[in-house]
């Protein structure tokens, strides 16, 4: 680089600063236009959501010469406002890995060899015409709507046995499952101004200083210009997060439940639940006890007051580990009508065996309490991947859903879908698919054995090999096995494509159009700015083109009722355009296509979307986005308040219009604390707790070949306690073997590092592919989400001799 | 090698102090104090190894709140990974 160059982008990058830090907004398109154009004229710029985590900050990527060469925050982004984390100014490097995935390659003789698209098309077609009942589609809430909506279809819609679960299952289903308990309806009433608004942030089993940054700078922000906010971190180890709350209440694994029957307990004892809002607006629910459901039974005040006799403060804290004062405390904010409080959790409280119970009691405690429907005094759920509401949820690629909070297994809901698919009346079957531990146990049963009806599981944006929990019962025995076989697409090699008998070369990120949809509702749009390498190309043409392959040889699943190709669509001037082939499928907005197939499926639960050139001229909006009778498109900042929902009836207040209960309120429920399946003993001593860290994305596929994040963050470790170590004579950096009963890993110890297990707990993230966690890990899950505890199991620490 | 830029968020007492010390290290060079207590920062360096040593002791110094990354130029490294 020149001397001159380089200091007109020294100059371009102290602007661009300049202005984020003074929060103004300079440039129509987002950049700082002096960083435009320092950055010369060649450089073109243009949006795109992150592709990592929910969060959903815009960037302004600059291309040139068919490369990304710059990334900056987008200052027209209200999530972002022109702020990124070291994860999001380094998104653009995802990109340019040395190894990206160029060809189809199939194993033969236990090796991959490359192979042409045509047959890998070919491949996947045998493979359902042999077994179509047997065929799952594993894919992803990294996924785009479109790529969502495209399998969805041809799972559902064309193979008719609802084999599709995204990875979504492991991170996010108690939310699901919680929300739709509590409002009858998923995702959040709340959005991100909660936390420019609260006087009390309480963050349950949540760290957003490392998980969700630029979120959590909000709030410091906020403090640091002097307002007064009291940050609560309720978790089960000392994280960045912690450094900046005036409380921690480091509490027991799986303890998390006793703590909010503690606030419950106290509100009722205290008389300082609202019971003007619990009376206009609630009902009691709780478990039915021969057939528990998500619907629950309804249960009287005095029921849920006498079940929650027995958390008393000390008994609580005896369960818990969290001193009575502390439970008071946090009964004594909620019982404060004046104060604004806003929860956060998201893994901590998602990945629990208890998962939906305990998503349903931070709802009950928001509710009970009345500090709801205010900006500022909401529970706000936060989602890890960038599209996990938007696809896995609203799109609801889950065995057991159809697009738009429909279920497969409700009859007006599949006929729904066929005719807004156009498909014969019965093409979508009853019975929902298998979900992710179910699909992955079965496809490592063999084919003889009872429950061992997956053959093939086609992968799509995600690595089950290195993420699915206890690897050793729902992955390995699978890859061994002859009769099974597993189709990857990806970016990049990792632990599945290495256990792939197919491996199909994908376009990432802004080498492909897409539309993501965040942790507030906002749906994203963003345009293809640089081709795929090589033969790499888009997910969603790769699902198009295997179903026109078994068209062609005229499987009856690919065509809707009149005959046609299920995928056939034209463009703009009514041209049908071929997008099963390669070289036409840029030929019109295939995105386009499938999203305005998609979003009238959204309006039977409010969950109205916009036309798809609506989100091209925006940063996202909030569904529901409800036109105007000027013709604007208004999205909605908090769902069920009448002052901001369109949806609300005049006059109500508040109204939860897909009650469970039919009536327009919300359930507050009764769940008690319930031992976890797994607890430490002599054997197994320590608690494991597994997660991410702020430099990698999951399983650091791509955040791996990011020169700087790797070097940041290099290799796993396992966080111990000082006392610990010092018990079991291991220092920092020496190699300790992590093992369950299910597996073990060697990693080195880090001790006092960024953050501190209490005695009796460790810590191992997961991204390191070398050393993986997973083989460890427990895959007991949720009841009613199916979503697995990644956050507790049992292991001992060994010393490993050098 | 890269060059980012930060705004880094002070405690707004010592948000000169932290000025200070910031224009007294290499490879950084510090803008005009915004909103009372954020500084946009631009780490110029020769190394990948000073840069992340720049970025560290930047995100350790006493009374900066909280770091965040506005822009990266990354030029040089595509050249190096084609």
């Amino acid at each position: 680089m020149t001397t001159d160059r380089r200091t007109f982008l020294k100059m371009a990058a102290m602007s661009a600063a300049t202005a984020a830090a003074s929060g103004t907004v300079l440039a129509a398109d987002g950049v700082d236009p002096e960083l435009s154009a320092r950055m010369g004229a060649g450089v073109r710029w243009d949006k795109a959501p992150c592709r990592f985590c929910g969060t959903g900050c815009h960037v302004q990527v600059g291309t040139q010469n068919g490369k990304v060469v710059a990334i900056a925050g987008d200052q027209k982004a209200a999530v972002n406002q022109g702020l990124l984390c070291m994860k999001g100014y380094h998104v653009g490097l995802a990109l340019y890995g040395e190894d990206r995935l160029t060809t189809p390659m199939l194993k033969r003789n236990g090796k991959h060899v490359p192979i042409s698209w045509d047959e890998a098309l070919n491949v996947i077609a045998d493979r359902i015409e042999a077994d179509p009942a047997g065929f799952a589609i594993y894919g992803s809430g990294q996924w785009t709507i479109p790529e969502g909506f495209a399998a969805q279809k041809f799972i559902k819609g064309g193979l008719s046995n609802n084999h599709i679960d995204p990875n979504a299952r492991l991170c996010m289903a108690s939310a699901v499952t919680g929300f739709i308990a509590t409002y009858g309806v998923d995702e959040p009433n709340g959005c991100y101004r909660d936390l420019d608004e609260c006087d009390v942030l309480i963050m349950w089993g949540n760290n957003p200083a490392e998980m969700h940054p630029v979120l959590f700078s909000r709030v410091v922000d906020r403090r640091s210009r002097g307002e007064e906010i009291k940050l609560i971190d309720i978790g089960t180890r000392r994280t960045r997060t912690t450094s900046h709350a005036q409380h921690f209440l480091n509490f027991a694994p799986h303890s998390d439940l006793a703590i909010a029957n503690g606030i419950l307990h106290l509100l009722i004892e205290n008389d300082t639940w609202d019971k003007e809002f619990v009376e206009k607006h609630c009902n009691f629910r709780g478990l039915e006890a021969d057939k528990p459901s998500l619907k629950g039974e309804a249960i009287t005040y005095e029921d849920f007051k006498a079940s929650l006799a027995e958390y008393t403060p000390d008994r609580v804290a005896e369960i818990s580990g969290v001193p009575a004062s502390d439970i008071r405390m946090l009964a004594d904010l909620f019982g404060d009508p004046t104060k604004k409080i806003t929860s956060l959790w998201c893994m901590g409280v998602n990945q629990h065996t208890r998962g939906t119970a305990m998503n349903c009691l931070i709802h009950a405690v928001h509710l009970f309490s009345g500090h709801f429907g205010r900006p500022g005094d909401n529970p706000t759920s936060l989602t890890g991947q960038p599209s996990a509401c938007g696809t896995a949820r609203e799109v609801g690629t889950l065995a057991h859903a159809l697009p738009g909070g429909r279920l497969v297994a409700k009859e007006p809901h599949r006929k729904q879908c066929e005719e807004f698919w156009n498909l014969p009346e019965g093409r979508i079957n009853p019975k929902p698919g298998k979900h992710t531990v179910a699909m992955w146990k079965s496809w490592s049963t063999p084919k003889a054995k009872e429950g061992g009806d997956i053959s093939t599981i086609w992968v799509q944006v995600t690595n089950p090999g290195q993420t699915m929990p206890n690897k050793g019962l729902l992955v390995w025995p699978g890859a061994k096995d002859p009769d099974k076989f597993l189709i990857c697409s990806d970016v990049y090699p990792t632990r599945t494509t290495e256990i792939a008998d197919l491996i199909l070369p994908s376009a990432c990120w802004v080498e492909k159009n897409g539309i993501f949809g965040n942790s507030e509702r906002r749906t994203q749009q963003w345009f293809r700015q640089v081709k795929p390498p090589g033969q790499a190309r888009d997910d969603c043409w790769q699902i198009i083109a295997v179903a026109r392959k078994l068209f062609e040889r005229g499987h009856e699943g690919m065509k809707d009722k009149d005959g046609k190709f299920m995928f056939a669509y034209a463009d703009e001037k009514g041209t049908e355009i071929p997008i099963w082939d390669w070289n036409r499928y840029y030929d019109m907005n295939v995105d386009k296509a499938l999203f305005e197939e998609y979003r009238p499926f959204t309006r039977m639960k409010h969950k109205d979307l916009a036309p798809y050139d609506v989100y091209v001229k925006s940063r996202g909006l909030r569904w529901p986005v409800v036109e105007q009778p000027d013709g604007t498109w208004r999205e909605t900042g908090f769902r069920f308040a009448e002052f901001d929902d369109p949806y609300v009836t005049k006059g109500a207040g508040h109204e939860f219009y897909h009650s469970t209960s039919g009536d327009g309120r919300a359930q507050i429920w009764f769940r008690p604390h319930e031992n976890p399946p797994e607890m430490p003993d002599d054997e197994f001593p320590f608690w494991l707790c597994t997660g991410r860290v702020i430099e990698h994305w999951h399983s650091g596929s791509m955040t791996g070949r990011i020169p700087q994040l790797r070097r940041a963050m290099p290799q796993a470790y396992v966080e111990m306690n000082r006392q610990d170590a010092q018990r079991l004579g291991v220092g920092n950096g020496e190699t300790v073997r992590v093992e369950s009963r299910r597996g073990h890993i060697d990693v080195p110890v880090w001790i006092d590092g960024r953050a501190t297990p209490p005695p009796g707990t460790v810590f191992v993230p997961f991204f390191d592919e070398r050393t993986s966690i997973n083989e460890v890990t427990l895959h007991e899950f949720d009841p009613f989400s199916k979503q697995p505890d990644f956050k507790k199991c049992a292991v001992r620490i060994l010393r490993v001799e050098a | 090698m890269p060059i980012s830029s930060l705004v880094l968020t002070c405690e707004t007492p010592v948000v000169d102090a932290v000025r200070s010390q910031l224009e007294a290290m290499q490879h950084i060079e510090v803008g005009r104090t915004v909103s009372g207590n954020r500084l946009p920062v631009v780490v110029d360096t020769h190394t990948r190894s000073q840069d992340r040593q720049a970025m560290r002791s930047i995100e350790t110094m006493n009374g900066v709140i909280h770091t965040q990354v506005i822009f990266a130029d990354f030029t040089d490294l595509n050249q190096e990974s084609t």
